[in-house]
């Protein structure tokens, strides 16, 4: 049986079968573990929160940061989950362009609320690593009476916009595709006050013809504006380091390279939250095999184009003839003090990743979230070694400095896992998170063709 | 109190007169604020004060800046022999010094505030009174103890580290305790044995002044160290030996004879012979007499070294000798802390009925005495000293004394029971006793010329000096330690927070010892360790030091203080304890010590880093050295006025750390504390990079923002909080910093600072030494060398308002530095011809960021006949 003979739908459930298996969530009672998750990760917000406010009382100092690490967890965090938003824009803006629906349309509202809320956590900590965060918004273009204007020749004002860009469309995109979908709750619901609530938030969808044309206009064009802003948004992210001329950051194969991670790093994150969706609400019929090894072979590409990156730094290191250059990558990561963080991540993102090539293993939801667990783990501490590993040893031996992260680095990590968890655990429970209509939409044309 | 006896009445009388008395010696002329401003005194505009900083009765001549009536930067006087305008760390701290919340504010009995009273009624108690004094130079105090000495009160003198060991080998080689004057002006070759040429601020400028490479004609002059653990000296130095301490007299003594164990003295004699009256043998001051009499015998054709009378009052004689007390019913010590640096004196001190001490804290002494007396800051009274060459120096308040603090005259005064008299009237009525200058020019120019004491022509008799055999498995050398000396300076944050010159370390006490001998003991850099001499033992964290010398421990002073200071209080261990011991026995303790240093890698790592290279390199073009700007795509930054840059002299730096502690000083720089300086945070502008080179030799570099035309902070700022401006100064806007760090990341020297939390000082009493022309920086921004623009912006001011031509400013470094190494002006002028030196470079030039600051690369004159 090859790939494309395999049904993204699995059976022929009824329109009505699909709408009660895949709404009813929104009004069935809590279950058990979902309250447990919801207090663990709620516990966990408010220590976030705490940590926020330790740092923003008392300075930055709280934090391991120091002269030369000058960056270090704040900006690891943002790069990682920035990059992991990634994956969401890509599957639902850039398979819905390419007319990939069969294989796009179980998942996309997953990775879109994926996406949503690791750019919440991303776009926390360009704001917190500040030394005054109070004054963020002079990275904003505003007319200020002083007519002061951001310095544009560094990457930072652009980084800026390009969060604050990829959030506002994410948002908008998100919220458009949910439309139908909240007007499916709203006619469902068993209560009143729950069909007045999806009410308001369906803004009146009746899924006259007209309205879909409309809908269907505005989707399109949202994909549209954000297909581009998934190569945009991580390449402008590059720049804050690839512009610069420290050992290790300065490199014309950025761009690329960390939009191939931040892809990598996103679907990574989507098979660690589907797998268990897929478990815990038994989706078994609409996520498919078929899903998971398109995720499977996905994380297989971009983790070929990460392997080619690291190859590439090492190789143009050496070809540089640069000491500077090759000190840093060819003996400070490898070799070096947090040489352990270089092999893990090598493991994790290059060898880990071959076994992707067993047809088996991709179509094996555990195996394929172990793998997805290994490769967040990896992504991550790529970003340690470009950020500390490069600053700790820079070009004069006298500045050299080890970096160590604090308590409120880990917690504050830690933190927003739980709050991006809460954020998650929120989204299952109020929105519909396949998209139904959608889906719907889907197994007409698959039984036309 | 049981001593006292006290009736009803007397106690009435007593309580009622310490009413009336107001608690003060003498009547005070008020020092205030001008109802009426005089013409010269325009606020936002620093007055200059000529003074005297005294060490050891010794006086050093400094310019003080005073901001409306309150002192807040010391430079050295020019004029004055001691200074020619330079200056150590220690001066330029002493303003922290007198703002410390620490000191002695009130008179104490046992603690308790106690009265002036009090103290007169004590030292008018019949019995045997004994005086202890510092070592003192000062003609009027001089004049006081002998009415003292009359009066049939014993009067004596201590300091650890004054001049003995020196007066003594001139007894043996000369036969009188002469004092050596060193003139290192005319010396070709110059060897040191264990001496102090660097800290010493004469002979290091003089020894620098000998060493200005201009090109590869220039007639150096030749240093060679013998020492025990590398010092200021040995990185100067052309051949340096790390040797034993007791096996310097053996090197003395090879070199007198022609010829030694070790293969490399007999070269070193013959080029002291071949440079005749050119050479100099300096002896450290911690070595024994012998050293210092074989020195003497050494410099016997010297033209380099002068003997003069000692300029201390009875040095070298029987009175610098701790007092055994016996019999003794009142002790009035005047300064110093002897039950600190001369632990077993306390115990003396309280066997004694009545003890009366005067000092700046409330110290050990204080603690051991009955009565503790504040007593005034150098910048806080009249005084006369003479500088070490007997050069007489005034001492002028630059403010009322903050504590009502005594001096030591005040003290002598109150012995004498002398009707109290105005301090300034006192010295200026005695001041033609001593010298035919007017005692207001005195006071102005702040030292006397041709007040220096004369030259006593004296020849070394030919005796047979016996290098004494002590010798123990590991050796102990005790080092006062550069910053806090004796102790008396360790509650100075500043000082403290300095990285030591050698280990970078701050904040601590180590004992340093070589890498093979660390390895033998089976010891790392932070594992305590236990030195035990005279059954007396002390633990203290080990640092390695690479070119320390083997079996042989270094150890300095200042620290394990126990006093009431708070700074100091809780730092490491007194290494009195084991004065005097040869040998240390040595045990591993399983603990360890975190110890905060400013560099984790002494190693250069293949970097083109300190660069340096020999005179023949030079003369040979073998020197290859990046110069010259790097080819840039980018348009030059717009240009107008000055442009200024500057050039450091790594020949002549000595690392000696004045000029970080002047850029601290002048550009209010906060303290950060142990922690924070391990974790890399520390915020000083100005750091000395140390490195161990490819010959093991230690070199240094100071390294401050190097003003880069092409700045890589500059185009990463998102906010253009740093940007250039059209006279070549790399700017920051503080007020427009929202904390990115970005410039720090992309610095390639990595001197930009980041203010991690609110680390400015809200003591009420330490800012007052902050320098208002200078921002004190907020929480969150960061900051970097300004190369003192508000000097330049000053020097700028003048000289537009007063219709004449810029006189071109010194920064705080370069005014600090004591042999001139650094050097700063415009471009175009100053700068211009050290620029077009054949060994001028740009550190990381390959970077493209063509600095303003650049270097003199390190020129040495090593004698060919060693390889």
């Amino acid at each position: 049986m090859t790939d494309g003979d395999d049904p993204v739908i699995v059976g022929n459930p009824s329109d009505t079968a699909l709408s009660d298996q895949l709404l009813s969530h929104t009004w069935q009672p809590l279950s058990r573990g979902w309250k447990l998750a919801f207090a663990i990760t709620g516990a966990g917000t408010l220590m976030l929160l705490y940590m926020i406010t330790l740092t923003v009382l008392r300075g930055i100092g709280m934090w391991g940061n120091n002269i030369p690490t000058a960056w270090a967890f704040g900006i690891i965090n943002f790069v990682w989950w920035i990059g992991i938003g990634h994956a969401g824009t890509f599957i639902s803006a850039i398979l819905l362009v390419l007319e990939q629906q069969h294989i796009r349309t179980s998942i996309n509202r997953f990775t879109e609320g994926m996406t949503l809320f690791a750019v919440v956590q991303a776009g926390m900590f360009p704001l917190l690593h500040l030394g005054r965060p109070w004054f963020a918004y002079w990275l904003f273009p505003y007319p200020s009476v002083m007519d002061m204007w951001p310095q544009v020749r560094s990457a930072l004002p652009w980084d800026a916009a390009a969060v604050s860009t990829y959030l506002l469309v994410s948002i908008m995109f998100w919220y458009l595709g949910l439309i139908p979908d909240l007007a499916g709750v709203r006619d469902r619901a068993p209560t009143l006050r729950r069909r007045r609530v999806y009410g308001v938030f369906a803004l009146g969808w009746s899924g006259s013809v007209q309205q879909w044309r409309h809908y269907k206009i505005a989707y399109l064009t949202l994909a549209g504006l954000a297909t581009p802003l998934v190569v945009s948004v991580h390449s402008i992210v590059s720049l804050d380091f690839a512009e610069s001329a420290l050992p290790g950051w300065h490199s014309t194969i950025f761009p690329p390279f960390f939009v191939a991670g931040a892809i990598f790093s996103g679907f990574a994150l989507v098979v660690t939250l589907i797998v268990p969706a897929r478990r815990v609400f038994k989706l078994y019929n609409v996520i498919t095999p078929r899903h998971l090894d398109m995720m499977g072979k996905l994380m297989l590409v971009t983790s070929s184009i990460i392997a080619y990156s690291y190859i590439c730094e090492l190789f143009l290191a050496w070809w540089s003839g640069n000491r500077y250059e090759m000190f840093e990558q060819l003996h400070e990561r490898p070799f070096g003090f947090y040489a352990v963080g270089f092999w893990i991540m090598i493991s994790c993102n290059c060898l880990i990743t071959q076994l992707l090539w067993s047809r088996r293993i991709r179509r094996s939801a555990v195996a394929l979230f172990i793998i997805a667990a290994f490769v967040n783990v990896g992504m991550w501490l790529e970003r340690f070694e470009i950020i500390v590993v490069s600053l700790t040893r820079d070009f004069l031996p006298s500045s050299w400095h080890q970096y160590m992260p604090t308590y409120v680095d880990i917690c504050i990590l830690a933190g927003t896992l739980c709050f991006f968890g809460l954020l998650f655990l929120t989204f299952l429970r109020l929105v519909p998170f396949v998209p139904v209509a959608e889906l719907k939409e889907l197994k007409r044309e698959e039984e036309h063709a | 109190m049981s001593s006292l006896k006290l009736s009803r009445r007397s106690l009435f009388k007593l309580a009622g007169a310490a009413s009336l008395a107001a608690c003060s010696s003498r009547p005070a002329r008020q020092i205030l604020p001008y109802v009426k401003q005089p013409p010269e005194l325009v606020p936002g505009v620093a007055q200059y004060y000529a003074t005297s900083l005294v060490e050891d009765g010794l006086a050093t001549g400094v310019i003080v800046e005073a901001h409306i009536g309150r002192p807040t930067k010391i430079e050295g006087n020019p004029d004055h022999p001691a200074s020619l305008g330079g200056t150590r760390a220690i001066e330029q701290a002493a303003v922290l010094g007198l703002y410390d919340p620490d000191r002695l504010q009130d008179i104490t009995e046992r603690g308790a505030p106690a009265s002036w009273t009090a103290i007169d009624h004590a030292l008018g108690a019949r019995g045997r009174m004994h005086v202890l004094l510092e070592p003192t130079t000062s003609p009027l105090v001089i004049a006081l103890i002998e009415r003292v000495r009359a009066a049939g009160i014993g009067v004596s003198f201590w300091s650890p580290f004054e001049r003995r060991e020196s007066l003594a080998g001139n007894a043996i080689a000369l036969g009188r305790p002469l004092q050596t004057q060193l003139d290192l002006g005319n010396a070709d070759v110059i060897v040191s044995l264990d001496g102090d040429l660097a800290t010493d601020l004469v002979a290091a400028r003089q020894a620098a002044d000998r060493r200005r490479v201009v090109d590869a004609s220039s007639a150096i002059s030749r240093i060679y160290a013998i020492e025990t653990g590398p010092s200021p000296t040995g990185i100067i130095a052309d051949h340096r030996w790390a040797v034993r301490p007791s096996d310097v007299a053996r090197v003395a003594a090879g070199l007198l004879r022609g010829n030694g164990e070790l293969p490399w003295i007999a070269a070193v004699a013959r080029d002291l012979k071949r440079a005749g009256s050119r050479a100099v043998v300096v002896a450290g001051e911690r070595q024994p007499s012998e050293v210092h009499a074989l020195a003497a015998q050494l410099n016997a054709a010297s033209a380099c070294v002068k003997y003069i009378e000692p300029v201390v009052f009875e040095a070298g004689q029987p009175s610098h000798e701790l007092p055994d007390l016996d019999g003794i019913d009142t002790l009035v010590i005047l300064g110093g802390n002897p039950a600190y640096t001369a632990p077993a004196f306390s115990g003396r001190i309280a066997a004694v009925q009545t003890s009366i001490y005067l000092g700046l804290y409330a110290n050990e002494t204080a603690a051991a005495c009955q009565f503790a007396v504040p007593a005034a800051h150098d910048l806080e009274r009249w005084d006369v000293a003479r500088g070490p060459d007997g050069t007489l120096s005034p001492i002028q308040p630059l403010i009322q004394p903050l504590f009502d603090g005594r001096t030591v005259a005040d003290m002598l005064h109150a012995i004498l029971h002398d009707r109290p008299q105005i301090a300034r009237d006192e010295l200026a009525a005695a001041w033609p006793k001593w010298s035919a200058m007017p005692f207001d020019e005195a006071l102005a120019r702040g030292a006397v010329p041709d007040t220096a004491a004369p030259h006593v022509e004296v020849k070394p008799r030919e005796i047979a000096i016996v290098p004494p055999q002590a010798s123990a498995p590991i050796e102990l050398a005790i080092r006062p330690h550069p910053f806090v000396y004796d102790g008396r300076y360790t509650n100075n944050p500043w000082l403290l927070e300095l990285s030591e010159p050698i280990t970078k370390l701050t904040w601590d006490q180590a004992v340093q010892l070589s890498p093979a001998t660390a390895a033998s003991l089976g010891v790392a850099t932070g594992d305590v360790i236990e030195l035990e001499a005279f059954d007396r033992a002390i633990a203290v964290p080990v640092v390695i030091v690479h070119g320390h010398a083997e079996n042989a421990v270094t150890l300095h002073t200042g620290f394990g203080r126990m006093g009431t200071e708070a700074i100091a209080r809780g730092i490491g261990a007194n290494a009195f304890v084991l004065a005097g011991a040869h040998g240390v026995r040595i045990t591993r303790t399983s603990r360890t010590h975190e110890l905060a240093f400013t560099m984790e890698s002494p190693w250069e790592h293949g970097r083109p880093v300190a660069l340096g290279g020999t005179l023949h390199q030079l003369a040979t073009h073998d020197l290859e050295l990046p110069h010259g700007p790097e080819p840039t795509l980018l348009s030059p930054m717009p240009r107008s006025g000055p442009q200024w840059a500057m050039q450091i002299d790594l020949t002549t730096c000595t690392g000696c750390t004045a000029c970080v502690m002047a850029c601290a000083a002048e550009n209010n720089s906060p303290v950060v504390g142990k922690q924070q300086v391990k974790n890399g945070r520390d915020m000083h502008w100005l750091r000395i990079d140390r490195y161990i080179d490819d010959a093991g030799a230690m070199v240094v570099q100071p390294m401050a923002c190097q003003h880069c035309e092409n700045a890589p902070c500059e185009y990463v700022c998102p906010v253009g909080a740093t940007t250039h401006s059209p006279e070549g100064l790399n700017e920051m806007a503080y007020n427009r910093c929202v904390g990115t760090r970005f410039c720090s990341n992309n610095c390639p020297y990595k001197v930009r600072r980041f203010n991690w939390f609110d680390f400015k000082t809200h003591d009420k009493l330490r800012v007052l030494g902050a320098n208002p022309n200078v921002t004190v920086r907020d929480r969150g921004v960061m900051e970097k060398c300004t190369y003192c623009v508000q000097r330049l912006r000053r020097a700028e001011i003048d000289a537009t308002v007063q219709h004449r031509a810029l006189a071109v400013p010194q920064t705080a470094c370069q005014q600090a530095c004591p042999t001139r190494a650094i050097a700063f002006g415009r471009l175009d002028v100053e700068i211009a011809e050290l620029r077009r030196r054949p060994h001028s470079y740009a550190e990381l030039r390959d970077q493209g960021t063509r600095p303003r600051t650049q270097y003199l690369a390190r020129i040495r004159n090593p004698n060919p006949e060693i390889t």
